[in-house]
Order: C-alpha cells, then structure tokens, then sequence
C-alpha cells in the first residue's frame, strides 16, 4: 500500500514536469503558429495579401481558413525575412491615411512596432537587421533614403505585418494598391 | 512484477495527468484575458516576448496575427451585461465611450475567429471615424439581425458570437493605462425566438 502511494506521488510529481514541459515546448514545435501558416501560403520574401473582411489570401484559392480574428477594416500585407545574407529592406512605395505594422521574430514575439504617425512622412520603410548589419549599410550606402528607419534586430528569422485601414468602401481600392506596394527584399540582394 | 506495474501506474499519472492539464491550461487561458473591463477582456502582452509561457504557448497554437504593444489593443465580449452568451438572434445596444485612440473597429466574429456574415449588402463591421456620435463624444451602436436607423452592426444565423472592439494608436496599450478604462456596455434589447419569425 505504501508503494502504491509512493508511486502516486511520484506520478504526481512527473505530471507537473510533464505540464511544464509541454507548455514550454509548445511554441518551439507547433507547425500551425503563424510563422508556419505564412510558410504555408508563400516563400520566404514573397509578399502575401490578407483580406480582413474576408480572410482570403491573395492568389491562393479557398481553404481552411488561414487566420482567425483579423480586424475587416484592414488590408494586411506580411512577409518573412531572413537576416542571415543582410539586413532586409521592408517598404512600401505608395501612401495610404493610416497603416500600423509590427515587426515579429519566428516565434511571434513583437519586436518592434510603428504606425504612419511616427514613421517619417508617413512612409513604410524599414531596415531590419543585427546592429552590425545596420552599422555597415549606412556605411555603405551613399546615397541616404531619409525615409529609412532602421531597426535593431537579435533574431535571425521573422515576418512583418503591415495594416491598411480601409475606412470607407470607396477607398478599398486605393488602399488595397499600398499594401499590394509592399516589397521585402534582401538590402544588398 | 510489481514494481513494473508500480512503475506504470506513475508514468500514467505522469502523461496523462501533466498531458490532460496542460490542455486544460491553455483552454481556460484562451476564453479569458488578463485584463477584464466590464464585459470586455483582453490580453495585452499576447505576442509580446514579455508574456507568459502559457501565453506564447496559446498565440503558437491559434497562430493569431496579434497586435504589436505599440499598435494597439483587441477588447473581447462573448456575454450582455447581464451575464448571459451574446447571440445572434438578439438585438443589442452599445452605450458609452472608448478610450483615446486614432481609430477603433468594432466587428462580430464565432467562436473560431472567423466574421459574422452580416447578411447580403448589410454592416458587417463598424470603423470609429464613420460613427455618429453624442455631443459629448459618446456613442450607440446597435448590434442586431434587424435593420437600424443609426449606427448599426449587422449580425446573421443562429448561435452565440463574440465582440472584438480593437483600438489603433491608443495610450490604452500601454499596460499602466488599462485599469481605468471606459468601455461600452453592452445590453440586451429584444430577442427574435429562434426557428420562427426571422428577417
């Protein structure tokens, strides 16, 4: 009897490591977090467009649905970068009223957001890389987009968000054009 | 032999156990938040590296696009002022006033995430600058299967829905302000009985 309960306690014992390991592990194996869901609907640098009214990715036909909860005021723009060959350049040519972005690691951690009001000029322009990387691009770099923020990255991997808010109807197409703009390249590619 | 048996009686407690309330956890986590403002939840450091391992365990299994700390903030209602599961057989009035924020969106989504269909030609979401408002800056909004005069949400079909009222560019984001908010209040008006009656 005294084994039995020994071995209960035990057991115990291992279910709370065993609790603690799984939600600890969980973030590191999931496949469907949204680093694996983007990987599911385009390479690595390819822009993909998300409707949030209607869920759907542009260019790719109708599924299970990809994201839940996306704001339907919003066209959303995203791609995934990698840092290892340079910083990466995320930028979008065109303007729209008011964008908000947020730059996120493989894991989905936010590193860093801006939104038009802070950016200079309204402009969506951002240099991502590893302090070293961004020291040497202003180095070399002769001549300065003034527009250019750069932004300090300690992650390898990661993928951006970009939100358009489409406030009425009749600016849908317009807006749909500055997240369609976004362009994610390797700075020096 | 009976060490064996002892030994699997341990393992079994272990995995099952440890499995079963990790899933518990992180169900109990995802039909709450961390911050509560009336009827509405919300959960600020989701996808922040700050948050919780339960947390970042939940956002890597719903795989949510979150929104940045400096983007603003998601408020969730899944029940009235009453207490009772919002569903989209019954009218509802939004009263009240949102925190200081450059825009806010206010939609009606089921329980996976995905939008209410408000119904051919309807509103399906609401956007702040769009809203008619009170002289002193509050606001109503009905959400209802029914047309309304005024500012209207359309809902359709049958079963409960949730609220998400997001906030762009708001000081409320930032976690110090959160305790102080004013959020709507969300009232039942009128239910139409399910099955009869509709349109």
């Amino acid at each position: 009897m005294a084994k039995l309960l020994y071995a209960i306690l035990v057991g115990l014992v291992g279910a709370a490591i065993v609790h603690i390991a799984v939600i600890l592990t969980i973030p590191h194996v999931a496949e469907r977090d949204a680093w694996g869901r983007l990987s599911g609907l385009g390479d690595l640098w390819k822009v993909i467009q998300i409707d949030g009214a209607t869920g759907t990715v542009a260019g790719v036909r109708e599924g299970p649905e990809h994201f839940a909860f996306l704001d339907p005021a919003f066209a959303i723009a995203s791609c995934r970068f990698a840092l290892g060959d340079g910083p990466a350049h995320l930028y979008s040519p065109e303007k729209t009223d008011f964008w908000s972005a947020s730059v996120y690691d493989r894991q989905g951690n936010n590193r860093y957001s801006i939104s038009d009001r802070s950016a200079v000029g309204g402009a969506f322009d951002l240099i991502v890389g590893t302090p070293d990387q961004l020291l040497e691009s202003r180095v070399n770099s002769a001549d300065q987009d003034e527009t250019q923020i750069p932004v300090e990255a300690d992650f390898s991997e990661g993928y951006v968000i970009l939100r358009a808010l489409i406030e009425h109807e009749s600016e849908r197409a317009s807006v749909n054009a500055f997240s369609r703009s976004m362009h994610c390249e390797p700075l020096n590619g | 032999m009976r060490f064996v048996l002892l030994l699997v009686i341990a393992l079994a407690i272990a995995f099952g156990l440890g499995g079963w309330s990790a899933e518990q956890a992180l169900d109990a986590k995802a039909g709450g938040g961390s911050v509560t403002v009336g009827v509405w939840m919300a959960d600020p450091d989701a996808g922040s590296p700050d948050a919780d391992p339960y947390a970042k365990a939940l956002l890597a299994r719903t795989g949510n696009l979150t929104l940045g700390i400096g983007e603003g903030i998601s408020f969730h209602a899944a029940h009235d002022a009453a207490g009772a599961p919002l569903s989209r057989s019954c009218a509802y009035r939004l009263s009240g006033s949102t925190p200081l924020a450059r825009v806010w969106s206010l939609a009606a989504y089921d329980a996976r995430g995905r939008l209410v269909s408000p119904g051919a030609g309807r509103p399906g979401w609401l956007v702040s600058s769009t809203l008619m408002r009170h002289e002193d800056n509050s606001f109503e909004v009905a959400v209802s299967p029914r047309a309304r005069a005024g500012n209207w949400l359309s809902v359709s079909g049958e079963g409960r829905f949730t609220l998400v009222l997001t906030l762009y560019d708001t000081p409320a984001s930032s976690t110090t302000g959160l305790g102080r908010l004013q959020l709507p209040d969300i009232v039942r008006e009128t239910c139409i009985e399910e099955g009869r009656g509709r349109g």
